[in-house]
């Protein structure tokens, strides 16, 4: 240990506050140096000074009143703060990031809600799109002599026959496709 | 020798016993489902043939332009008892009656139609189909609010 290191430790040492290795060796050190030992001396000195005067001492009102004054003139010092303190720690922060994100949910509701109805269109105009062909074919045939009730329309194969018919066997054909109507 | 000559006279033996034996042995219960089998089929033909009839009446009425009319006969086709696999064939009926009912200009009664026997149809596909017609009716009646609803429900049922 060096002087400085050993007076960096005296003020411990005279607390009583070191032990084990640190305390052996400011021991050591104190008892081969003269200067660290006149050192050591001095701030014993000093504490047993301040120690038996420490009762007698009394601060005077004025003194804690300039202290007080002194004080809340100094600026208050801001502490550090996470982003969450941040954002609800201040009040128009929060309602800016509340804003932000109903903006964001609305703008993204309505991108999916117009992709949506897009779709819905697309799938009805098919629809109606494929059924007014076949109404089309209805009205042409309506208007070369009436429907046809025996023939299907087209695309439409429902349109134009009674499902309940019993289907009739012919006997003089291929029986594998016989079903005649 | 003799043995030889013996064993295919054994053996006709034994398989005509063995042909005799499901004959004598049928479960009873296997008749019993086979007899039900025959019933239903007799019931369904029943139903059908009365079906068949109901059509024609239907579209006769259509003819003669009483809608009303044959609105209640087409819906006795859908409140008769039908199995569940007869259901293509009930939602053919169902849309070509709702095809008459527009090709004489009256899709408001098409859509009541389709209405009333919504709740005959299970199949989603089945349901799709009728939803689908339905707004096309409506759009025949220029309702493009009540056909876009139709076709929403629709497409939710054919995800």
């Amino acid at each position: 240990m060096n002087c400085d290191s050993c007076t960096a430790e005296l003020s411990a040492y005279l607390d009583g506050e070191l032990n084990g290795g640190l305390l052996a060796e400011v021991e050591s050190h104190l008892a081969k140096c003269t200067a660290c030992t006149a050192e050591f001396k001095s701030l014993a000195e000093s504490a047993e000074l301040v120690e038996s005067h420490a009762t007698a001492l009394e601060v005077r009102p004025d003194i804690w009143h300039n202290v007080h004054a002194h004080l809340s003139q100094l600026p208050v010092p801001v502490p550090s703060e996470g982003w969450i303190q941040l954002i609800f720690g201040r009040r128009w922060l929060a309602a800016a990031a509340a804003a932000a994100l109903v903006l964001t949910m609305g703008t993204w509701g309505y991108y999916r809600y117009q992709e949506s109805e897009k779709a819905l269109g697309r799938y009805m105009a098919e629809y109606v799109k494929a059924r007014d062909q076949q109404e089309q074919v209805y009205r042409a045939r309506e208007g070369n002599g009436g429907m046809d009730l025996s023939q299907p329309i087209p695309g439409h194969p429902e349109a134009a026959e009674n499902p309940f018919v019993v289907v009739q066997f012919s006997s003089d054909d291929n029986p594998f496709r016989s079903e005649v109507r | 020798m003799n043995s030889q000559r013996s064993f295919p006279r054994t053996a006709l033996i034994l398989a005509s016993i063995a042909s005799l034996f499901p004959l004598a042995a049928a479960p009873i219960h296997g008749r019993t489902y086979a007899r039900q089998a025959d019933n239903s089929a007799a019931q369904l033909g029943k139903t059908r043939s009365l079906a068949e009839s109901q059509h024609e009446i239907v579209i006769l009425l259509i003819k003669q332009k009483d809608f009303e009319q044959a609105l209640v006969e087409a819906n006795k086709i859908f409140n008769m008892k039908w199995p569940p696999d007869q259901e293509p064939t009930l939602l053919k009926e169902l849309l070509l009656f709702a095809d008459q009912f527009l090709h004489n200009g009256q899709a408001a009664t098409g859509v009541r139609l389709l209405e009333a026997n919504f709740k005959s149809f299970k199949n989603p596909a089945s349901l799709a189909s009728i939803w689908k017609e339905k707004g096309y009716l409506y759009k025949n009646l220029g309702d493009d609010k009540h056909a876009l609803e139709c076709f929403r429900q629709a497409q939710r049922l054919e995800k």
